[in-house]
């Protein structure tokens, strides 16, 4: 009886341990309870090929995602931000307004726009000019690709498309 | 009603214990999730070493823990919390492999940093110590080899976790939460000092003698214990206290035993011990003028938390020992309140105090009904097992007004609490206490 009371009142105990653990993972992943309250700023380029997300949206990248998203994978990033892709069928106020409620950035317009806004590379860094005609030459990757023996761009612009590169690279006047 | 407010005052602190270190975590700019699953295992990770920490207060008979509920509750529970804390230490690594497959690698301790291995090694110690508390006697283990290893293992896996814990270096970041750990950590080892260190040297300084060595009924003896150089111990008819004889005080083989004497004379303690155990078998063979420590006095079973218009008692075997230190007292108290005595045994002869039943009948209100198992040739009293349509023979129609105290072998206790509920008896007029810890 007084064993089984004991039982009993650990069970109640642990119980209670564990629905306060289960809250404290709850406050530590508010993508759990964000994507069904709202979604997060709306993905304003396409994402087929670019698998990895933290190349530019990593604490270093060119467009730093929150503190808070530190530590989270890849595969998480659509869970809470829509792609083009899948917003595509949605009528465009949507994607633009009411779909991206939560925005702490300036402009989740266009990417280039936002870029040019105060976008790039690091805090503090700025991305070198482009320092020939781009005209005839618009595949980047031909010359820079990170493995190119040409003029590689860094190791971190590994797996970047042609067209995100004058998203910080400016024509320098040419 | 004091002691029942005061349990659940104890529940709360408990749970708040337990919980207070995991809530720190979040505090601070530098805490940031890393997805549901990995922060659930990290949670139950925390969350179980918090809850095995504890285990070190709730073991270290501190009078304020145990006196609402009695020392044996106080074992179950930590039996049975130990059980929860370590599925949580087990779900840790487990949903963290599960989620992340990638990070199976760390359980090589030839690749992993030092931390990571020591976290593998404190989960395979909270094993040990969980395997060697539940089959203690299936591997032959001596309840002293048991205390010892179960002293030191906890001691081990909590270090280990600890070490763990800062060095996975994410939410022990920063001296403040880094130190409200380590901090933790040193109380719970303090608890156990205290229990290792403290106490004994506290009873070092009120030894006892032993003045004689008694052999009664039932294969059982009684020791009575003289204090050397101070007043002995006060106590409550029906507690217990832990005897360390012929040893010193801070040797581990100490052993819980019944007070069996009057509360009112504690300058002499009388203590009555069954033949029973490795221990015990030789209880008959300590001599007179052998040096004695006594850690006690504990145990909720006693008549004193509550005033009843009666008492009953359920006694089978040994077990009649708290009752006699109650009706000891009883009798020094000239507390003439109606009780009633059920005296189970196997046969007449092995009854323990027989004779002394007898007289206390003469100078308490008391009424004892022998109840035997394999009687002999001719008797005319109870026989068989206590059952309900038994006692309802024997209890006046008053009977909700008195208090039950039942104590012997488990299986007569559950029977005798069976009985007790189908008479219509409060589970709250039952008290009941058990030396069963390991």
């Amino acid at each position: 009886m007084r064993e089984k009371y004991s039982v009993h009142l650990a069970l109640a105990t642990g119980c209670l341990v564990f629905l306060f653990t289960l809250l404290f993972a709850l406050l530590q992943s508010p993508e759990i309870l964000s994507t069904s309250v709202q979604g997060g700023v709306a993905i304003p380029h396409p994402i087929a090929g670019r698998h990895k997300c933290d190349h530019c949206h990593g604490r270093a990248g060119i467009r730093p995602y929150p503190v808070r998203h530190v530590g989270w994978n890849n595969a998480s990033c659509t869970k809470c931000h829509l792609s083009p892709d899948s917003v595509m069928a949605l009528p465009h106020a949507n994607f633009s307004g009411n779909q991206a409620k939560s925005v702490p950035e300036k402009g989740a317009g266009r990417f280039s726009a936002s870029l040019a806004k105060g976008g790039g590379p690091a805090a503090g860094k700025k991305a070198p000019l482009i320092s020939h005609p781009v005209k005839g030459q618009e595949d980047c990757l031909a010359c820079h690709d990170t493995k190119n023996e040409i003029k590689p761009a860094p190791p971190d612009h590994e797996g970047r498309q042609n067209e995100t590169c004058e998203g910080c690279h400016s024509r320098g006047g040419m | 009603m004091r002691y029942r407010y005061y349990g659940i005052l104890q529940i709360g602190v408990y749970l708040f214990l337990a919980m207070t270190p995991l809530l720190v975590l979040l505090t601070g700019h530098d805490v940031h999730g890393r997805g549901f699953w990995r922060e659930l295992a990290v949670g139950l990770g925390f969350g179980g070493v918090s809850m095995m920490g504890l285990q070190f207060f709730l073991t270290g008979r501190f009078q304020g823990i145990t006196s609402p509920y009695g020392i044996d509750v106080v074992y179950y529970f930590h039996r049975a919390i130990s059980l929860v804390a370590f599925v949580f230490l087990l779900f840790h690594p487990s949903i963290l492999l599960l989620s992340a497959p990638a990070t199976f690698g760390l359980l090589n301790p030839l690749s992993a940093p030092g931390w990571m291995t020591a976290g593998t090694i404190a989960l395979f110690v909270f094993a040990l110590i969980v395997g060697s508390s539940l089959f203690r006697l299936k591997l032959g283990l001596g309840y002293e080899q048991w205390r010892l290893l179960h002293g030191f293992a906890a001691v081990t896996a909590v270090a280990l976790a600890l070490w763990h814990m800062i060095g996975v270096n994410y939410y022990l970041q920063g001296y403040v939460k880094r130190g409200l750990w380590i901090a933790l950590a040193i109380t719970w080892v303090m608890a156990l000092l205290y229990v290792r260190l403290v106490k004994p040297l506290l009873m070092r300084s009120k030894p006892y003698t032993v003045e004689s060595v008694t052999k009664e009924r039932g294969k059982s003896w009684t020791l009575v214990l003289r204090p050397e150089g101070h007043g002995g111990m006060e106590f409550k008819p029906g507690q217990f206290a832990w005897l360390t004889i012929d040893r010193s005080p801070f040797s581990i083989r100490e052993h819980p035993f019944s007070f069996s004497s009057s509360a009112m004379h504690p300058e002499r303690l009388a203590f009555t011990i069954k033949e029973l155990g490795d221990f015990t078998a030789t209880i008959g063979s300590v001599t007179p003028g052998t040096r004695t420590y006594v850690d006690g006095p504990y145990g909720s079973f006693i008549p004193d938390r509550h005033t009843f218009s009666g008492y009953v008692f359920i006694a089978g075997g040994v077990g009649i020992t708290p009752i006699m230190s109650i009706l000891r007292t009883f009798a020094d108290r000239h507390d003439l309140r109606p009780l009633i005595l059920f005296y189970a045994g196997r046969q007449m002869e092995e009854l323990t105090f027989r004779e002394e039943l007898d007289r206390l009948q003469e100078r308490l209100k008391l009424r004892v009904v022998h109840v035997i198992n394999c009687p002999p040739a001719g008797w005319t009293g109870e026989q068989g097992y206590i059952d309900a349509e038994m006692m309802g023979r024997y209890l006046p129609e008053g009977r909700m007004a008195y208090e039950y105290f039942v104590c012997g072998p488990i299986p007569m206790q559950q029977g005798a609490r069976e009985a007790l509920e189908k008479l219509g008896v409060p589970p709250e007029q039952v008290q009941s206490e058990s030396f069963n810890f390991v």
